[in-house]
């Protein structure tokens, strides 16, 4: 972009759009439109400036897709570096923690009691069906234990962060953006 | 901290990718230019004045998508711009037939017309902070932004009886 | 007498869900969720599988894997409800805390809380005496809202190791694949 001192197209422009804008006082904007009573052409530029800021002021702001979405959360999680990463929150990242944490409170269940008879016997693709849908149902058992984890390994690092090793990752910082 | 960038991510994820889909056009890009431009904030965070986090993360969302379009080969053309909501047969039924014939005026502007665009008059971002997103001073701003304005005006006049 | 024939055939296929459904109602483990459907619509995963149905699926695995027949053979029941909360969390959240209430006045225990704005994930187990009865895990954000309801005797090591058996991405879409 070369250029941009103001052309007689250019101050008219801008008078225009200082007009929609608001930034003209009461006496500047009864002069403009005045001199739009007696000038078609400005005229028409200001109806046509004000249907297009009404049309673009009623234009949505896409919602970010959920991929992103996801994506955007992950990232404190994967830009930890490693060095701040002890061995028990890096287990928390591996491991969902619904395992840890349910393994922390329970002990081993005893054996269990022999299946009772059963009165009618599934079909093929009813079972078939069946495992479509553990596989359904461990996938979100996962997925929620993994956000479970996020949080907490979020929150117990950042205090981390704070309270170990604050100023010494700042200095760091600071070095590799010089 | 963490609770911060969440928040960030709330309140400009949508803007963010908004700016980065005008500019490339691409979807998937777009993703990944908003991303890049997110990890920067989230390794940059202690730095920035919270008050200045939307223009910073629009800056760099914007350069970022800038360096992907000077690193494209010519050929790779993204002449569609399709949203998610056009694909839906529904669409057609919500958003006007001038709100799509905009968007795909807008998308033909040069830049730095369509960020000025996009950020001033679809996004409301404050002349300043526009002026601190594309790093041109005020004026320029505002000469840039009546010259966009008055190219889709123009380009309305002839599409319109 | 078409479309009778369509509505009555749908109703069989249904009942033997719902027949599963009632049989769980009674075992210790078993959470009532509540309905979302009202404000939701339809759940976009509804999943509810019995004992019998578990014991069967093991079984069929049982040459192959021995562990995996035994841990199918102490589980009652799974139970999952996802819903497309469309960016509006508010009802979700409060059938959450709704449910929350319950389960500690029935001596859930609460084993993790997390609670942010406009997010919540919570994991309750029943214990009984040693041995677990049931698991219930509750998550929600703005994209959807989660209920799972495990039934049974279950340990949760071998429940990673029959994770590992069923390799799926449902990031996206559902993209299944099972051992």
């Amino acid at each position: 972009m070369t250029d941009y001192k103001d052309s007689d197209t250019d101050m008219r422009e801008e008078r225009i759009n200082a007009l929609l804008d608001g930034e003209l006082d009461d006496e500047q904007a009864e002069q403009l439109k005045r001199e739009a009573m007696g000038d078609q052409a400005l005229a028409r530029s200001i109806i046509e400036a004000y249907q297009l800021q009404r049309a673009m002021e009623g234009m949505r702001v896409e919602k970010a897709p959920a991929s992103l979405r996801r994506r955007l959360k992950r990232i404190p999680r994967e830009q930890r570096p490693a060095y701040l990463q002890p061995g028990w929150v890096t287990a928390f990242a591996v491991v969902p923690l619904l395992v840890i944490a349910v393994a922390l409170m329970q002990r081993r269940a005893p054996e269990p009691s022999p299946a009772p008879s059963q009165p009618r016997e599934p079909t093929a693709a009813e079972v078939a069906q069946a495992r479509q849908d553990l596989a359904v149902a461990f996938a979100y058992i996962d997925r929620v234990g993994e956000r479970a984890g996020n949080e907490i390994e979020l929150e117990l690092a950042g205090e981390m962060t704070d309270a170990v090793a604050g100023s010494v990752f700042r200095t760091i910082q600071h070095q590799k953006i010089l | 901290m963490s609770r911060e960038y969440r928040q960030w991510v709330r309140d400009y994820q949508d803007q963010a990718w908004n700016l980065a889909r005008y500019l490339l056009k691409d979807a998937s890009e777009a993703e990944d230019a908003t991303q890049e431009a997110f990890v920067k904030l989230w390794n940059h965070r202690e730095e920035i004045d919270p008050g200045s986090i939307r223009p910073w993360l629009m800056r760099v969302t914007r350069n970022h998508c800038l360096d992907r379009l000077r690193r494209r080969r010519p050929e790779q053309e993204f002449v569609g711009y399709e949203t998610v909501e056009e694909r839906d047969p529904m669409h057609g039924a919500e958003q006007s037939e001038l709100g799509n014939w905009l968007q795909r005026a807008i998308k033909g502007l040069k830049e730095p017309y369509r960020t000025l665009v996009v950020l001033r008059d679809i996004q409301q971002h404050s002349y300043e902070e526009v002026a601190g997103v594309t790093e041109l001073s005020l004026t320029q701003v505002k000469v840039y932004l009546h010259r966009a304005r008055k190219q889709l005006r123009e380009q309305l006049a002839e599409v319109r009886p | 007498m078409k479309r009778f024939l369509i509505a009555l055939f749908c109703t069989t296929l249904a009942l033997p869900a719902v027949a599963q459904e009632d049989a769980l109602r009674d075992l210790p483990g078993f959470v009532d969720f509540g309905g979302l459907n009202e404000i939701y619509g339809e759940p976009k995963v509804n999943i509810s599988i019995g004992g019998a149905l578990l014991r069967f699926v093991g079984a069929m695995a049982k040459n192959e894997d021995p562990e995996a027949a035994a841990i199918f053979s102490k589980l009652k029941g799974v139970r999952v409800s996802v819903y497309a909360t469309g960016g509006n969390a508010a009802a979700a959240l409060d059938q959450v805390s709704s449910v929350k209430k319950s389960l500690s006045a029935l001596q859930w225990a609460p084993i993790v809380q997390v609670n942010d704005e406009g997010e919540q994930v919570q994991i309750f187990m029943k214990m009984n005496g040693e041995v677990m009865d049931g698991l219930t895990l509750m998550a929600v954000d703005d994209e959807e809202a989660v209920f799972i309801n495990v039934i049974g005797q279950l340990d949760p090591n071998e429940l990673a190791g029959l994770m590992d058996d069923f390799d799926v991405d449902i990031g996206g879409g559902l993209d299944i694949n099972v051992d």
